[in-house]
């Protein structure tokens, strides 16, 4: 299915922001000492890489 | 951290880092879900098509449960004053100088320019050096 335009570019702009938290959730969470947070981070880690995927498949359809 | 130690090897100024340190990181953590909450939001007021709605309305779901869990994280340990506006303050002033102390600190004395190592775009090595 084709995207107008606006959207995908809507949808790029959420990936590049998700990588970003994706990549700081995953660095960070090496200098954070509390557990709790620690254990919050790395969900986050778990659920922004799995939203990553969502939008790379609606952005690799749009391609085509 | 009441005025400026050139020493940075001297102990005194470890103490309390990590607790320091672990404030930072959730303060950046709840703004990122913040952000990601608004920019989330935005885009789907702005698509109209069904599959890529689903996707964003899910993700929005998530985000908003995820700041949630953050805020929640902060008000229990008390890193994150939303009722008592004193207290937030006095936290607020306190980081606020922290920053500017360690802003006027000179952390990297001696040149750690790469620059000869990395001399190169990173494209470069798929395109042969030259820009098309």
């Amino acid at each position: 299915m084709a995207y107008a335009l606006h959207e995908t570019l809507e949808v790029h702009e959420i990936a590049a922001f998700k990588a970003l938290c994706l990549t700081k959730s995953k660095t960070m969470r090496a200098l954070v000492s509390d557990p709790e947070l620690k254990q919050l981070m790395a969900m986050d880690a778990e659920i922004s890489t799995r939203q990553i995927q969502e939008l790379s498949a609606i952005l690799s359809k749009a391609s085509h | 951290m009441k005025h400026m130690n050139h020493d940075y090897l001297d102990p005194i100024n470890s103490l309390h880092v990590p607790e320091l340190a672990d404030t930072t990181f959730a303060m950046d953590f709840l703004i990122r879900a913040k952000e990601g909450v608004r920019n989330l939001a935005f885009a789907l007021t702005e698509t109209a098509s069904p599959d890529a709605r689903a996707v964003l309305r899910n993700q929005l779901r998530q985000a908003i449960a995820m700041h949630q869990e953050i805020t929640e994280l902060m008000l229990r340990k008390k890193w994150f004053h939303p009722y008592e506006l004193q207290e937030q303050y006095q936290l607020d002033m306190l980081s606020a100088n922290n920053t500017v102390l360690i802003g006027q600190m000179n952390l990297f004395p001696d040149d750690t320019s790469r620059i000869g190592m990395f001399d190169r775009t990173p494209d470069d090595a798929n395109h042969g050096g030259a820009l098309t």
